[in-house]
């Protein structure tokens, strides 16, 4: 045991101070570094601005960090600004950006995906208006607006200002059903084309014995995401239909998607603890261990090659034989309704109220919308991280090193690059490189995909929901509450009427359901919704646009998978 | 003295239930570390359950080649050590003039440290305070604003006050004057506190996430805490949004985060059977009056 004389606490008290002397060395060093950079700029007579940009954790030690690595170093050699950029951890942006501007420290530029941390600041005044930038500095922002007035049109708030920065991404499907096509074969079935045939398959898969294994063992599905959108949506802020120019409720689309759910959950077609798998770990782990049917899954971006490269190779090692295929949504009571689509239209920057520098600001943001920015801050530098393959987009050289030096890009520094602008080298397709196999046959799939997609909206299927949900507005803060509770408790009610038996029937939940809505001052957020909807129908995106979007992009994506 | 039958009967259910008990603690536990040192195939089709498959390092060497592990567990040190030392000395320095009767104001300087147990500040609030003390960004935000914890303040008050005031005496008669008898009487014989309090304060600042979270700016001061709470969380971020997140990046894999979860518990439990006979005895304060 150390003894406390009078030394050791001198020495205790010193190596205190010392510390303190250290971390307060340490944060100056820091602020001398920034000097140093802008100092370096001032050369170039280069104006600075600040930027967000989201740390995942996920950069290498070796390449530095979000703040300074060889991307911002690149950043501030090419671009007509400076840039200093402040991380804002990826999970907890809206806390972290919340400090930020209520301590008057926020960055001039901020880039987040979420319209419910925007909007607030919006109505808060945080933001500025960005029409006069555009007007006076820009060149390439201005004409994609002016080529995409789609783009503009929904960037515009309620005060006729544009006050986000945006993107147009690919409209692909975001979430798909793969269907164990061995299984379908081996038992005589035929792919489903309703709910109601989907159901008698997934009876088949859970009782007849697909997996021949002698036991019961498999699910003829999984709860996974958009089973409530096979039957028009049931996401209660976006569960509205219009009728001459009326918002009706769609409460039919959840007493079809209770009665649904609910038989498959009695006669045990799904896995009785869905409800305790969050983030549907366990749906995958059955999945992948050859134990669903229907597996009802992500599939845009990274997940579309998880999917079909490394889920599927797991799949077959576990369930030798496995073969999938999309099934495209079935036609269900409520009509035929088309997958889920990502945003085609994504505002993903603004710009705080007291950027110093607006014109700065806006070089930058010209300077992202570059197709070469673009492809840099996506594949790296040509002839080190990438060679321009045989359609003349870029192929990765090395593996190994683009993980390293490029793994932790994602979008995160160029989330204004719309795919446009990029041409068809940005679409997702482009990426498979079809001298492998595994890669070949993703490109087939996305295909295929892309087929039944094209095929469903020529026929008319409806899109399950209003709109897009970020393309609705935010809850006002009065309402937010009662709403959050409404969303809670009927989601509970619906889980409770899936699991509770005979005992508790659709029409008692759905009743009940109606009764919480009411409570929870539905009425009001009925008319709050109808007012923004009358206001703004003609403007903001719908899905007609989203489908014209769709269209816009068929011939460069058949162009690619031909 | 010889058992009877009853009470050998009771010991055993009690042994059986309390191994039961810490089965089902270590389960978990067991579960990551075999997650951690599984193949990825094996991982993912959730094979793995008490004992690793396909036995790999893989995990250990992706997250420590692709992630800044290292830094921020230095960071983490960094922020737990500076931060159990200042906050000891804070503690020390509030407590022992608590603990004395003679003390003038002793009952209102307590009700006002009491009265910060049941009062906070708010985020904001506090945020601009430290903002315009100038140690926004630096681990200072993190340890000034929770130096003092009136919680274990309070206890080592009581350990204080239970030292028998004859020894004091004795040391006042020998000539001790009141730091002298703070540092070579009081503290020598409150070894068992200042164990508890350590341990107490070093997991504070060990899993301390939010303020971290808040304050710092820079990724490169982030602990290890905030950066293997990033990966885990990212995953029920994509999977819970429907506003997507457009960066084509991969998800981090289980056998990953499993590691990461390893290395961030590991600091604590090497460090517990070291303080823990301290700790036994610290606990049991003021259980026995006399």
């Amino acid at each position: 045991m150390v003894k406390m004389t009078k030394r050791n606490v001198l020495l205790a008290g010193a190596s205190v101070t010392l510390l303190g002397v250290l971390a307060a060395c340490g944060s100056n060093d820091n602020a001398d570094n920034s000097g140093g950079k802008s100092a370096d700029g001032d050369r170039g007579k280069k104006p600075t601005i600040s930027a967000t940009v989201y740390d995942r954790g996920l950069i290498a030690a070796s390449e530095g960090t979000m703040e300074k690595n060889r991307w911002t170093q690149w950043i501030n050699e090419n671009s007509p600004t400076n840039v200093k950029f402040t991380a804002i951890p990826r999970t907890e942006s809206k806390q972290k950006l919340n400090t930020l501007f209520a301590s008057g420290s926020a960055p001039d530029l901020i880039f987040e995906f979420d319209p419910n941390i925007k909007n607030p600041l919006y109505d808060q005044k945080q933001l500025m208006p960005l029409d006069d930038m555009i007007n006076q500095y820009s060149t390439t922002y201005k004409k994609l607006l002016e080529d995409n007035p789609i783009l503009k049109q929904v960037s515009v708030k309620s005060d006729g200002k544009i006050y986000e920065f945006g993107k147009l991404n690919e409209a692909i499907p975001q979430f798909i059903i793969a269907i164990r096509q061995d299984w379908l074969d081996k038992l005589n079935l035929t792919m489903p084309k309703t709910t109601e045939e989907m159901y008698q398959v997934a009876k088949a898969f859970t009782e007849q014995d697909p997996d021949g294994n002698g036991k019961k063992d498999t699910y003829g599905l999984n709860v996974g995401p958009g089973l409530g959108d096979i039957f028009g949506g049931t996401n209660l802020s976006n569960s509205y239909k219009d009728e001459n120019g009326t918002l009706v409720r769609t409460w039919d689309n959840f007493e079809e998607y209770i009665d649904f759910t609910k038989r498959l959950y009695d006669e045990g077609i799904i896995d009785k603890d869905y409800i305790t798998d969050n983030n549907g770990a366990k749906a995958r782990q059955d999945f992948l261990n050859g134990k669903t049917g229907m597996f009802l899954v992500q599939s845009n971006y990274s997940f579309w090659n998880r999917l079909w490269i490394t889920d599927y190779a797991t799949l077959q090692a576990n369930a030798p034989g496995a073969k999938l295929e999309i099934m495209p949504y079935p036609k269900s009571p409520r009509g035929q309704f088309i997958n889920w689509i990502n945003n085609p239209v994504q505002l993903t920057a603004v710009v705080n109220r007291n950027a110093k520098n607006p014109e700065a600001v806006m070089k930058y943001v010209d300077f992202l919308s570059e197709p070469d920015t673009g492809r840099t801050l996506t594949n790296g530098i040509e002839g080190t991280h990438w060679q321009a393959g045989p359609t003349g987009c870029p192929n990765p050289i090395d593996q190994e090193k683009n993980k390293t030096e490029l793994g932790y890009l994602g979008q995160d520094y160029n989330m204004i690059f719309s795919v446009v602008s990029g041409g068809k080298c940005s679409f997702t397709a482009s990426s498979f490189n079809p001298d492998k196999p595994d890669e070949k046959l993703a490109k087939e799939k996305f295909k295929e995909n892309m087929d039944i997609f094209y095929n469903m909206i020529d026929q008319g299927a409806q899109f399950p929901g209003l709109t897009h949900l970020e393309h609705l507005p935010t809850v006002p803060q009065d309402l937010l509450v009662d709403f959050q509770n409404a969303n809670t408790e009927i989601g509970n009610l619906m889980t409770k009427a899936i699991v509770s038996g005979g005992g508790y029937t659709t029409d008692k939940a759905l009743t009940e359901m109606q009764a919480l809505w009411k409570k929870y001052n539905g009425d009001k957020l009925d008319a709050f919704y109808q007012e923004w909807y009358t206001a703004n129908k003609d403007t903001a995106l719908m899905p007609d646009d989203i489908f014209q979007i769709v269209k816009d992009q068929k011939a460069t994506q058949e162009e690619i998978l031909k | 003295m010889r058992e009877s039958y009853g009470d050998k009967i009771t010991r055993i259910g009690i042994s059986i239930l309390l191994l039961l008990i810490s089965i089902s603690c270590l389960a978990p536990v067991i579960n990551i570390l075999s997650i951690s040192f599984s193949g990825k195939q094996a991982v993912e089709s959730g094979q793995v359950l008490l004992w690793p498959i396909d036995v790999t390092l893989q995990s250990y060497s992706a997250l420590f080649e692709g992630t800044r592990v290292l830094a921020s567990l230095w960071n983490g040190v960094v922020m737990t050590v500076g931060g159990v030392l200042i906050s000891m000395v804070f503690t020390i320095c509030a407590a022992y003039p608590l603990s004395k009767g003679y003390f003038y104001g002793r009952r209102t300087f307590t009700l006002m440290l009491l009265f910060t147990m049941v009062f906070t500040g708010g985020l904001i609030p506090t945020y601009l305070v430290v903002k315009s003390l100038g140690m926004i960004d630096s681990y200072w935000a993190i340890w000034m604003p929770g130096a003092v914890s009136t919680y274990n303040m309070l206890i080592m008050r009581s350990y204080f006050e239970g030292i028998e005031p004859e020894i004091e005496e004795a040391a006042r008669i020998d000539g001790c004057r009141e730091m002298s008898l703070l540092f070579r009487i009081v503290l020598p014989l409150s070894m068992p506190v200042i164990a508890t309090l350590i341990l107490f304060y070093g997991v504070g600042y060990w899993n301390n996430f939010m303020n971290v979270l808040i304050y710092i700016n820079s990724t490169e001061k982030y602990t290890i805490t905030v950066l293997i709470q990033q990966m885990i969380a990212s995953q029920s971020l994509l999977t819970e949004s429907l506003a997507n997140d457009t960066s084509a990046l991969e998800l981090v894999p289980e056998g990953i985060k499993s590691a990461g979860i390893i290395v961030l518990i590991l600091p604590m439990v090497v460090i517990y059977p070291f303080l823990q006979k301290y700790f036994v005895k610290g606990v049991m304060l003021g259980s026995v009056k006399g």
